[in-house]
């Protein structure tokens, strides 16, 4: 059974098994990206899923914080797993040149995958 | 359609820069920029805007950020004009991203913006008048 907690409009955190999933939707900026911090607050797993197929728009500062609470997290053993990475997420991650720098975090193209490659970690 | 000339005016507040974002994303779709094209300029708009409230206006929502869009023979040109003091020495150099992140415990990630911008579009311009704010021209050719 799965639990659900809800940060601001669009952050959603949500419980399955042994993998904490967080959903984030439409504008990543400063406001959600402090809706963020919040939930990962709340994180207990050490894997983590975010979504950000829903982000429909994303300030670099809003990303750069994601990155932040991420590198927080790895410090700590957690795993990351990003998946459905929308394209103004895409843009400045790859312009950015972000996945090079940080290890330990995959980029996946479906939810399926993200749990699939996250349930092997470890 | 007839080429001509958007002005729009939005208060300092982090979510309005979203109504101008769509509305020149739309305006670029009509006029026939390819969609990748379109992509990139959300992004570099959405900058230019926050770093207009942020940088020019300090988030004061009693001013406003004036945007003005146009697309022309296959131009685009977006201007983001903040009402701040106009002091500006823009350093559009790319940020080191690994020393960021090495650092990040002690020391904010971030600082892309200006980076951004001038990796998405086709040509920017940021320039500053005292006293009567800072002006960021951004040009995408189809």
């Amino acid at each position: 059974m799965s639990k659900s907690k809800s940060f601001g409009k669009n952050v959603v955190l949500e419980s399955h098994g042994e993998i904490d999933s967080l959903y984030i939707s439409n504008n990543l900026d400063g406001k959600t990206s402090e809706d963020v911090r919040l939930a990962f607050g709340e994180i207990k797993k050490e894997k983590v899923l975010i979504n950000l197929g829903q982000v429909r728009l994303t300030s670099s500062r809003g990303l750069a914080t994601l990155l932040s609470l991420m590198l927080e997290g790895e410090e700590e053993g957690v795993i990351f797993a990003l998946c459905e990475v929308s394209e103004p997420c895409m843009i400045i991650l790859n312009t950015m040149n972000i996945m090079e720098y940080i290890e330990g975090v995959e980029i996946l193209d479906t939810t399926e995958n993200a749990m699939k490659w996250l349930s092997e970690q470890g | 359609m007839e080429a001509g000339t958007v002005t729009t005016s939005i208060p300092s507040i982090e979510g309005y820069e979203e109504i101008v974002v769509e509305s020149i994303a739309t305006t670029a779709r009509l006029f026939g920029i390819s969609a990748k094209k379109i992509n990139n300029l959300r992004v570099a708009v959405n900058e230019a805007c926050i770093n207009a409230m942020e940088h020019g206006n300090n988030y004061d929502p009693s001013k406003s950020i004036v945007v003005s869009y146009a697309c022309k023979d296959n131009n685009m040109i977006v201007t983001v004009k903040d009402s701040g003091s106009g002091k500006v020495h823009p350093d559009f150099r790319r940020p080191d991203v690994e020393e960021q992140v090495k650092k990040f415990k002690t020391e904010r990630i971030g600082g892309w913006g200006l980076f951004l911008m001038k990796s998405l579009v086709d040509e920017v311009d940021i320039s500053g008048s005292e006293g009567k704010g800072t002006t960021a021209i951004l040009k995408i050719s189809n």
